[in-house]
């Protein structure tokens, strides 16, 4: 029985064990199995993380020649590889293209013009939305030329409301505001002008398009112009996207608000207590005037009364201005616009490298504004462009947004040879910007080149065969050549800064974008005599060695040599800004307690803005002396949503602080209250949304003695008044009227039979008025009571062409005290 | 007392052989059960594995879609296999709550880095987003929304 048992037991495990062994290799089996479907999981897993972290921006977008220049940065973490380019045209109909890609961009690396061998013809005027493909899948979808979908568009106007002639900023902001993740790309603006009475005239250059919208990005777009006509004419600025989707359109008007000054007014009036007050309540002269202004000056509704203004230099002041206080008056002023219009003119170079005495000799060239004759704006020289294919063309947002010329290898100009430039002492210095087309010639290409009377000697600045940049200084014999060379190619299509020393007659030092770059030096004495011209651009009249690529701001220094060593002048001289950025000024507009002191609530602030940039003005004229017309103008403007209210006894004020750079720092002058500035039609001011009532002025009136303004003659005949003239006054608040005779002129009584003595043009007469009564010239009628007026001045008169006049003219708010 | 031997020897070859015969054909059953079972579970674990080792490899990207007006309204869908694995795209269903197409695709195989595009007559509109789905022979689905320009 045991034997039984044994076997039985050993058969059984035998059986047992295979199906033990078959379980265990069933286990192993499925084990193996989930190792390799992990491995799977993983593999994919990664993959996956990989297609997460690729990721690529359209970097530029442009159409050139019928060719898209297209150029992708590879923002993520592993390599890009582009397989597929849609394109659909939007303009047309069914017109779908499919392109095979083959292009890789490694990390933080941009691929540029990956579509340009494309054979696809793609047309500026015609609307392409493009989807880029790759290898792992992820597109990414953008639209050229035009909006698959309506943008988000606000136009702003800055101000809404000008005097007539004065400037006005478009603003256009397009908002890329896509639910489907679309980049927009080339977006070009287009502003519709309807005249609504009043003209507009584009000043400055029109906005390139905009490279590459994302979504939820902003593209701003900017237009100076400069609005002209009648008191509420108006222009109406129409903008839109080209090839956008029809009715996405965005309207602003520009209304013309009159704002008459002395000239225009043919009759005008100064005082000798009031100031002529005859602009809208909105807008706040800035004048000289300090009395009861807080030891600042003051700021009020009155145009600037004579040629007289001054200029505020911001290297040595603040431009601080206060409206008067009233105690018993409360002025609400809406929400809108606050504009503070600011006429000014830039330093031609850093305070620290203008020079007197007998280093003072320079030139400099800014090129702001497109002129046959370019102004130095020391005024020391002459220079005269080319004319007809010779002339190089003015580019208007050529080096840091503001101008420059460009050159295409056979354009120049000519610079008279004088005190300024004729490299008759050393040491001598010539700097500038240059812009040099990376396809330009091997040839050389002249940036300055001073001629000479025997054709041997020569001062030249070029960029050579090899694109290095060049400055020879040849005074005849081999001990006497000087030549400083830069060790790179320069013709890369990018702005670059030159400084060219001559410390000694026959030695050099050239200064490449701050940096020293190369040195010579001979120790000789033998000097460059010159003659004839200096040329820009080539070296001779016909356009010999001409450059190609855009030249800006040369300044030459004729008796003295920028010091980098200790005075760091040349990189000083690189970090000046002469575009849009070239001044940076602080600015603080609030209502104030009395004696200018911070009330502390926000409600009472308007806006305190640091650093607001200022773009270089000083191709109209002179510097040091300005003369009239010669003024730039921006518009700061601050847009309040809310309304701000100056309660009785509060002042409003405005504080302009020049916030200057630590390096490269450029001054400004602000002209204020000069009625010559632009034809008298304009100086600084603020200008405010329209009040409920006039702000407190500076103009009071004593009733309890006869009155006495000034009135003055601008031209162009001299005039008489007669006894009928009249002073109006009406109370601001009940609109109960007072007026008065004006009794006498410069001394002599009016009557009826007995008129002012002449009123020669260019002269003031001082009037007198009788006390304002509610019947003129009725001993028993009530006397003008204190408080606040609107004041006119009507005048009865005749010229010296025999013509009669009755003008009207309103002087503003006064207190009658 | 012989006699008796002999028979009790005999009975216990017997039963011997009866016990082991049934402890083998019990273990046999056993052993074929368990093969049996083991079998089918490995290749039902090998039809799941390379299944979801397919599913897993498996990647299609709708690449772009356009839309078409001429002769008539139509849709145009481009996908891409940019999986490990070929695929088979078998059904695309166009949906956009008013008008719904569903589609039998008979030859729609992509093998990897290919695209397949098809040309689906739609009557698409401007106002009401698009349901795009597509499905793979091995039910994989993918689904992105449109709508006309």
């Amino acid at each position: 029985m045991k034997q039984r048992r044994a076997l039985t037991t050993i058969v059984g495990g035998v059986f047992f064990l295979i199906v033990i062994i078959t379980a265990a290799s069933y286990l192993t089996y499925s084990m193996n199995l989930f190792e390799n479907f992990s491995e799977n999981v993983f593999a994919v897993e990664q993959e996956r993380e990989n297609r997460k972290k690729e990721s690529f921006d359209i970097s530029k977008l442009t159409i050139e020649n019928n060719k898209i220049n297209l150029d992708v940065h590879n923002s993520g973490d592993i390599p890009v590889s582009f397989t597929r380019l849609w394109i659909e045209n939007v303009t047309g109909v069914d017109q779908v293209y499919k392109f095979d890609l083959n292009s890789t961009v490694t990390t933080g690396n941009t691929a540029k013009d990956i579509l340009q061998s494309l054979p696809f013809t793609a047309l500026e005027t015609e609307a392409y939305k493009m989807k880029l493909v790759t290898d792992r899948g992820t597109t990414k979808e953008f639209s050229v030329n035009a909006s698959t979908a309506p943008l988000h568009l606000q136009l702003f106007a800055l101000p809404e409301e000008v005097p007539t002639n004065f400037k006005s900023t478009i603003l256009l902001a397009v908002t890329n505001n896509s639910t489907q993740n679309t980049i927009y790309t080339n977006i070009q603006p287009l502003l519709n002008i309807i005249s609504l009475g009043a003209v507009a005239e584009l000043e400055g250059p029109t906005p390139e398009p905009h490279p590459v919208l994302e979504k939820g990005e902003t593209a701003i777009f900017e237009w100076v112009y400069r609005v002209s006509g009648d008191d509420d004419d108006k222009v109406r600025f129409e903008a839109s996207i080209l090839n956008g989707v029809p009715g996405n359109i965005v309207t602003k008007e520009v209304n013309v608000k009159v704002v008459e000054f002395a000239e225009e007014s043919g009759i005008s009036l100064v005082s000798s207590f009031l100031t002529t007050i005859s602009s809208p309540q909105n807008i706040l002269f800035f004048h000289k005037e300090n009395f009861d202004a807080l030891g600042e000056r003051q700021m009020w509704s009155s145009v600037p009364e004579d040629n007289l203004g001054e200029i505020i230099d911001f290297n040595f002041t603040n431009a601080v201005f206060y409206t008067n206080t009233d105690g018993n008056v409360t002025v609400n002023i809406p929400d809108g616009n606050w504009n503070a219009v600011l006429r000014y003119i830039s330093s031609p170079m850093p305070e620290s490298l203008t020079h007197s005495g007998s280093t003072s000799e320079t030139m400099t060239y800014h090129f702001e504004k497109d002129l046959d004759l370019p102004l130095d704006t020391t005024t020391n020289t002459v220079m005269t462009l080319a004319t007809l294919g010779s002339r190089p063309v003015w580019n208007a947002t050529g080096h840091q947004g503001s101008g420059a010329y460009e050159f295409s290898g056979n354009q120049f100009a000519s610079i008279g040879v004088n005190d300024d430039n004729d490299l008759d002492t050393s040491p001598a210095t010539t700097s500038g910007w240059f812009n040099a087309n990376s396809s330009g010639p091997t040839s050389d290409q002249t940036i300055y080149y001073a001629e000479t009377s025997n054709g041997n000697n020569s001062y030249k600045i070029f960029l050579n065969s090899s694109g290095y940049l060049v400055y020879l200084l040849d005074a005849g014999s081999a001990s006497e050549i000087a030549t400083c060379t830069s060790a790179v190619n320069y013709k890369d299509d990018s702005w670059h800064h030159f400084v060219a020393l001559m410390p000694g007659d026959n030695d050099c030092q050239l200064y490449v974008d701050g940096n020293l770059a190369d040195t010579d030096s001979n120790g000789g004495n033998g000097s460059i005599i010159l003659s004839g011209n200096i040329y820009i651009g080539a070296i001779d009249g016909t356009g010999t060695d001409g450059f190609n690529g855009l030249i800006d701001d040369i300044i030459h220094w004729d008796d003295y040599a920028l010091d980098e060593s200790v005075e760091q002048e040349i990189t000083d001289l690189f970090n000046t800004n002469y575009g849009v950025n070239s001044h940076l000024v602080d600015f603080d507009l609030r209502i104030v307690d009395k004696f200018g002191g911070d009330l502390g609530f926000s409600n009472k602030t308007i806006s305190q803005t640091l650093s607001f940039p200022i773009k270089y003005a000083s191709d109209f004229g002179e510097y040091i002396t300005p003369i009239n017309d010669i003024w730039g103008q921006v518009n700061f403007t601050a847009i309040m949503t809310e309304e701000r209210v100056i309660d009785p006894g509060e002042r409003l004020m405005i504080n302009m602080t020049y916030a200057p750079k630590s390096i490269g720092n450029l001054n400004m002058k602000m002209i204020i209250d000069d009625t010559d500035v632009v034809s008298g039609l304009g100086s600084s001011f603020l200008q405010i949304p329209l009040p409920d009532v006039g702000l407190p002025g500076y103009a009071t009136y004593d009733n309890s003695d006869i009155g006495t303004i000034g009135i003055f003659n601008p031209g162009p005949k001299d005039t008489w008044i007669k006894y009928q003239s009249r002073m109006i006054f009406t109370d601001e608040i009940t609109g109960d009227p007072y007026a008065a005779f004006i009794i006498s002129s410069n001394g002599t009584a009016l009557g009826p039979n007995l008129d002012s003595p002449p009123m020669y043009v260019g002269a003031t007469n001082l009037v007198e008025f009788d006390i304002p009564r509610q019947q003129p010239g009725n001993l028993s009628s009530p006397l003008i009571p204190e408080g606040r007026y609107g004041m006119y001045v009507f005048l009865d008169g005749f010229d010296a062409g025999g013509q009669v006049f009755l003008h009207t003219s309103f002087i503003g708010i006064v207190r009658v005290t | 007392m012989g006699k008796h031997t002999k028979r009790r020897a005999l009975a216990t070859v017997v039963s011997t052989g009866i016990l082991l015969s049934a402890v083998a054909i019990m273990g046999s059953m056993l052993t074929a059960w368990s093969n049996s079972i083991f079998a089918t579970e490995q290749n039902e674990l090998n039809e799941t594995y390379s299944n979801g080792v397919n599913k897993l490899n498996e990647f299609l990207v709708i690449e772009n879609i356009w839309f078409g007006n001429n002769p008539s309204k139509f849709i145009n869908l481009t996908m891409s296999n940019v999986g490990n694995n070929g695929l088979n795209v078998t059904r695309i269903t166009l949906d956009n709550s008013v008008d719904k197409t569903d589609l039998l695709i008979t030859n729609g195989g992509i093998i990897r880095n290919d695209v397949l595009s098809k040309e689906i007559a739609y009557n698409w509109t401007t106002t009401e987003p698009i349901q795009v789905t597509v499905i793979t022979e091995k039910g994989a689905l993918y689904q992105t929304y449109v709508m006309g320009p």
